[in-house]
């Protein structure tokens, strides 16, 4: 599968010229500085935001707008505050017009997978921020989409919160196996969790340069603690500090 | 707080029913103040009319209308009436919600609609409605049907245009989110902006319920063969206080059921708010 992605406008340029290649399965971090466009982008490859110019496309097809084949696990979770857990899991089924056994089998999966058992009946102002990511990432994953598009998941987060919602999109993510491009500004999170990095400019985001991650999966959270991950952590820091 | 205190169960288990009484004395409170000032009333206004202070002829004493007001139930003169009244009310009402919230949801999801409705919109809401009775018996006479239209001008654009106020403040980022997941506008309409509209929807319901009930007593004061307004003026015409301050009454307390019923609906459309 292969995502590709440019634009050039006339007036703000958020995202320009980009090209960006995502093999099948592989997990991709996107960083840059705040308000680099990497949103923007992502939103773009979701076909939530038009472009001024290039294309995208997921295993050839030309995206022309949200598709079942992309699901974006969302910076602010976006949760429906109506409806309980179970309901919005199950939320992109419904839309599809799935059967109503299905959806409950498919979100009470999803529910034990991402660590809400017990909580299928609870409504997202009585969840915790780490509990409303869980549930945004198995509504994500419930619609079964070849590409996860995840938008700052964890930015919300405390730093304790964050380090366990880390390793566990890495449990679920090694379940599923599900192209993954996770854009984020903490540049530890992405080392973590990637496959490769990739670093965004100051706006107009254009790609800076791009680093493998060589750590074997699965990967423990102490990883984050060796020197390797420190020295990618720092090339990687003094890159989209420079650029 | 001890733990060493033997000889104190005696002394707490006072305690406790002292609390208990105290909670339940604050706890009844509201209830007990509000009744009082109602009887301290009543009684004022029964010993101003035992002390001749009003004339009995403009305002007769509470026991009378009281007497009054059990006989127009006992006597059934009352049904006949509150059934033209709630028919009016009730199909006015019906045809106002339903037309308001599918053009209020249609003016705030798409602008060229708002556009071509607003200046119509704008004018029916500024009409005072109750300036509209008199045309409106001319046209559609004296029967039930000039009261429904009284009251469709009166609610129509009260509910539109709080629901379409509601389209407007629905969270963009849970639009996004159901976009994303490829929903069609009307699947948006349905499981976004419907739930986030209710409390909009709820206020305007309640400023319509007001609106309906002056609607329906005033065109019936004007021109009609039954209903409370007609009973009203009936009474008033003839000089029958005790009847026309016990008419009154009753539709204060329809008035009051209306208005908690709304507060009703809403909570329970809410219910996930807790």
């Amino acid at each position: 599968m292969s995502v590709t992605f440019a634009s050039h406008g006339t007036h703000t340029v958020a995202v320009d010229r980009v090209n960006l290649s995502v093999a099948d399965g592989e997990f991709v971090a996107i960083v840059g500085p705040s308000g680099s466009g990497k949103t923007t982008f992502l939103m773009a490859l979701d076909g939530l935001v038009g472009l001024s110019g290039g294309s995208v496309a997921v295993d050839g097809t030309v995206v022309r707008g949200p598709g079942q084949d992309r699901a974006v696990v969302f910076q602010d979770a976006s949760l429906l505050p109506w409806r309980t857990v179970v309901g919005n899991v199950a939320y992109g089924l419904e839309l599809a017009h799935r059967p109503k056994r299905e959806r409950l089998h498919v979100a009470r999966d999803l529910i034990a997978l991402t660590g809400l058992a017990g909580f299928e009946a609870f409504y997202p102002r009585q969840l915790s921020g780490g509990m409303r990511q869980r549930v945004n990432i198995a509504r994500a994953l419930a619609a079964d989409p070849e590409v996860l598009l995840l938008d700052e998941p964890f930015s919300g987060l405390d730093a304790q919160t964050r380090e366990t919602m880390q390793s566990e999109l890495l449990k679920i993510w090694d379940e599923r196996k599900k192209t993954a491009i996770f854009v984020t500004h903490q540049i530890d999170e992405a080392v973590y969790l990637a496959d490769r990095v990739v670093a965004f400019s100051a706006r107009p985001a254009r790609i800076v340069n791009e680093w493998h991650i060589p750590f074997e999966r699965p990967r423990p959270l102490d990883i984050k603690q060796t020197t390797e991950h420190r020295e990618l952590e720092r090339d990687i820091w003094h890159t989209v500090r420079g650029g | 707080m001890s733990i060493d205190a033997p000889a104190a169960p005696a002394v707490r288990n006072d305690g406790a029913a002292d609390g208990r009484r105290r909670g339940l004395l604050r706890r009844a409170r509201p209830y007990l103040l509000g009744s009082a000032s109602v009887v301290i009333l009543l009684a004022l206004w029964q010993l101003a009319v035992a002390y001749e202070l009003v004339k009995t002829a403009f305002l007769p004493a509470p026991v009378d209308v009281a007497k009054t007001l059990a006989t127009l139930f006992t006597g059934g003169a009352i049904w006949s009436n509150l059934a033209i009244s709630g028919q009016e009310f009730f199909v006015g009402m019906v045809i106002s919600v339903a037309a308001g919230a599918v053009l209020g949801i249609l003016t705030g999801w798409y602008k060229p609609v708002d556009e071509f409705l607003k200046p119509i919109v704008i004018a029916v809401n500024g009409v005072p409605h109750v300036a509209l009775v008199p045309i409106l018996i001319l046209v559609y006479g004296i029967g039930v049907t000039s009261k429904v239209v009284v009251v469709i001008l009166s609610c129509v654009t009260v509910v539109l245009m709080n629901t379409a106020t509601g389209v407007a403040n629905v969270e963009e980022h849970l639009n996004r989110m159901s976009k994303s997941f490829c929903a069609t506008d009307l699947q948006t309409i349905r499981t976004v902006v419907v739930p986030s509209i209710v409390p909009y929807f709820m206020s305007g319901l309640r400023i319509s319920i007001g609106r309906a009930v002056v609607g329906v007593v005033v065109g019936e004061i004007f021109a009609s063969r039954g209903g409370i307004g007609n009973m009203l003026i009936m009474a008033s015409n003839s000089f029958n206080m005790p009847e026309m301050y016990a008419t009154l009454l009753v539709l204060t307390a329809i008035g009051i059921v209306l208005t908690q019923g709304a507060g009703w609906l809403e909570r329970r459309l809410q219910r996930w708010r807790g």
